[in-house]
């Protein structure tokens, strides 16, 4: 009797464990921008069953909150007064818990999607968890970062370390029992980086790491990007002209539909009946990235004053127009940023650096040692993931090993809210 | 004029923080990209704003009076009232704008809008006790938006210049107007049930549901100054507020 029913058992948790991978959005690009249809979203009450104390109307006071500490005591230019404290949102447990940190991918802030979700994940499943805005977010580039010249992730890795050891403090150690660390995207590089930095200064001891579709070599996949802009349109004119005329649509379809509130359900239902190609998808990815890698460029100037895009010795005041200077760091591409503003400056503080040592130490190939030892570090990715070549997927597969889990569709974090992926994810910081 | 206090304690607030300036590093960038502005370019994402100096010192002005002052006094708000208690604040204080919607929607000739809007004044003012409870948003129906800025723009008036305003950020010479029109139409509960009060009482109840709609009113509101975190911001919401309202004219 027992017998049987165990090996019903087993039958069913082969059955289960076995069910295709069917994360439904089969273009990489589109699955990008897109993310996952809400009937296909991990469903967060499955984490943590509804008590009674959640009758509590008190409850939610141990919800998301947005902190700022101040780290660096120093002037901050007068159009980016705001940018003083570096800004953090923090979920915790009212008892003893192990702490997790997220930090944002590129250009984004803690409180971009992608955080927020993982933070309520993560939160529900009984963990502290910090979120950090990028490295590259301008917010971290005036009130942190020693340079304030983004992209180098040495650097960038150290001011990060230093931010989260401050606010570990902050919240306090005897509240915490173990920490762990999480990234998406760049993120994802810099807390491959973060990790080994941590086995030398050994300031957390990283219980689990997880890099979410990590950047291997960080030129490489912002060229990827830069290029989905360059080989789709001839100049700036016909970018602006296509979104331009994407806004036109939405705004069509917006006026003529009974919906009021402009979310994410209107907007699946909007591309359901009318997908972008992939040139459009492409030109819009590139655009966002051109947009987001202006606001890093033309923060870092005014702060550094190093006449890059504002004229050198010109103070820009609160009442000046600032289209001229978007005009002009959007015409920046990645590239140009590193050989016209960032390797200049590492060049001017450390003659002996070159180019390719400066970009060697921005791959995690530098690490590659480390990440093949440590049994506490994992990838999930996707094969599809627009920002990985082929050499880099192999790099994962050859350095992680069974460490490496890689989904067959996806795009670029497009499957972070699927149920599989939540699953493996909670399943992997809960053993 | 209790803006005007506001404004005073806010600027004697400031007024003490002086910091000391920011100076530009000893790294000289070998290029400079800061290109003349080159007007044969298109802008299709650009909003005519012949008075961008004042607005963007009212929008900083506006960041500041957020941070210093009305933000901290909000999440005072948030943090001690559970979340239903607020739900009903927000409730009571929409349910009173239902007239000047209602009104609006007349104006135009929306038929449907403006029977939608009567049919929640009352039915939310009855079965949902005065307001407090939303009831027909929570059965589906939700809250129009209409204004008398946007009856104006219906009928054909520009929207004129772009114009920040002190506290109520983003708007055009158009609508400030009908601001002033529909805050006519918005009764105060207070008006309603302090009559029978002496002077001084009915004058500290009316303050105590003006600041109390004040809290609520930036409650609601979403948007938090430089949240975005790009420092083009201000060029961000100019469009994106500009585009909302032409369309919601047209809806």
């Amino acid at each position: 009797m027992f017998r049987a029913l165990f090996a019903c058992l087993l039958v069913l948790s082969g059955v289960v464990s076995a069910h295709a991978y069917d994360y439904p959005i089969k273009d990489p690009y589109m699955a990008t921008i897109m993310g996952t249809p809400p009937q296909y979203e991990y469903p967060l009450g499955d984490i943590r069953p509804a008590t009674f104390k959640d009758l509590n109307p008190l409850k939610d006071l141990g919800a998301i909150r947005g902190r700022e500490i101040l780290l660096k005591e120093r002037p901050v230019p007068d159009i980016l007064w705001y940018e003083d404290t570096l800004q953090y949102s923090v979920a915790l447990q009212r008892r003893v818990a192990p702490l997790l940190f997220v930090i944002a991918g590129t250009g984004s802030s803690h409180q971009s999607g992608t955080c927020r979700y993982l933070q309520d994940v993560f939160y529900r499943a009984g963990f502290h968890v910090v979120c950090l805005s990028s490295p590259t977010y301008p917010n971290f580039v005036v009130s942190v970062s020693s340079t304030q010249v983004p992209g180098y992730i040495p650097h960038d890795v150290a001011d990060l370390y230093a931010s989260m050891d401050a606010i570990a403090n902050e919240i306090g150690r005897d509240r915490i029992n173990g920490f762990h660390l999480t990234g998406f995207s760049l993120g994802g590089t810099q807390s491959a980086f973060l990790a080994e930095l941590d086995q030398r200064e050994k300031r957390f001891g990283f219980g689990k790491v997880l890099l979410l579709n990590p950047a291997v070599n960080l030129l490489t996949s912002v060229s990827i990007l830069d290029h989905m802009l360059a080989d789709n349109v001839t100049d700036r004119a016909e970018a602006a002209r296509m979104v331009a005329a994407l806004v036109q649509e939405l705004s069509e379809a917006y006026r003529s539909s009974d919906e009021v509130n402009f979310g994410d359900e209107f907007l699946f239902t909007l591309f359901d009946s009318r997908p972008l190609s992939e040139k459009e998808l492409k030109i819009l990815i590139g655009v966002a990235f051109r947009l987001s890698l202006a606001s890093m460029v033309f923060t870092s100037d005014v702060c550094t004053g190093a006449g890059y895009i504002v004229p050198r010795g010109h103070v820009v005041t609160r009442e000046e127009p600032l289209s001229p200077y978007l005009d002009a760091a959007v015409s920046v591409s990645f590239d140009d940023y590193v050989e016209e503003y960032l390797m200049p400056f590492l060049a001017f503080h450390d003659p002996t650096i070159t180019r390719q040592k400066a970009l060697a130490a921005c791959s995690l190939e530098a690490i590659a040692p480390f990440l093949r030892t440590s049994s506490n570090v994992a990838v999930m990715t996707n094969a599809d993931d627009p920002i990985l070549t082929r050499d880099n997927l192999s790099f994962l597969s050859r350095t992680f090993g069974p460490r490496l889990t890689l989904y067959p569709v996806g795009g670029h974090g497009g499957n972070l809210r699927y149920r599989d992926n939540v699953a493996a994810m909670l399943d992997y910081f809960r053993k | 004029m209790r803006i005007l206090f506001l404004i005073v304690l806010f600027v004697s607030v400031v007024g003490c923080a002086s910091a000391p300036e920011h100076r530009p590093g000893p790294f000289q960038a070998p290029v400079h990209r800061g290109l003349a502005e080159d007007s044969a370019v298109e802008r299709p994402f650009l909003v005519e704003d012949p008075w961008e100096g004042f607005n963007r010192r009212m929008y900083h002005f506006n960041a500041q009076l957020d941070r210093y002052v009305y933000l901290p006094v909000v999440n005072v708000y948030e943090e001690i009232l559970p979340d239903p208690v607020q739900q009903g604040v927000s409730n009571i204080f929409n349910n009173l704008k239902e007239i000047s919607i209602f009104v609006n929607s007349v104006l135009q000739g929306k038929a449907k809008k403006a029977s939608v809007s009567l049919g929640r004044f009352i039915f939310n003012t009855t079965i949902g006790v005065g307001g407090l409870f939303d009831v027909l948003g929570n059965g589906g129906i939700p809250q129009e938006q209409e204004d008398f800025g946007q009856t104006l723009g219906f009928w054909g008036a520009p929207a004129g210049p772009y114009l920040i305003l002190p506290v109520f950020g983003p708007s055009n010479v158009r609508d400030t107007g009908g601001l002033a029109v529909d805050a006519v139409m918005n009764l105060n509960p207070a008006d309603m049930f302090f009559d029978g009060m002496g002077w001084a009482a009915r004058s500290t109840a009316t303050t105590g549901v003006y600041s109390v709609k004040a809290v609520d009113a930036r409650h609601q509101v979403k948007f938090r100054y430089y949240e975005t975190g790009s420092p083009f911001e201000y060029q961000l919401v100019r469009f994106f507020s500009s585009k909302k309202r032409e369309l919601d004219i047209h809806k």
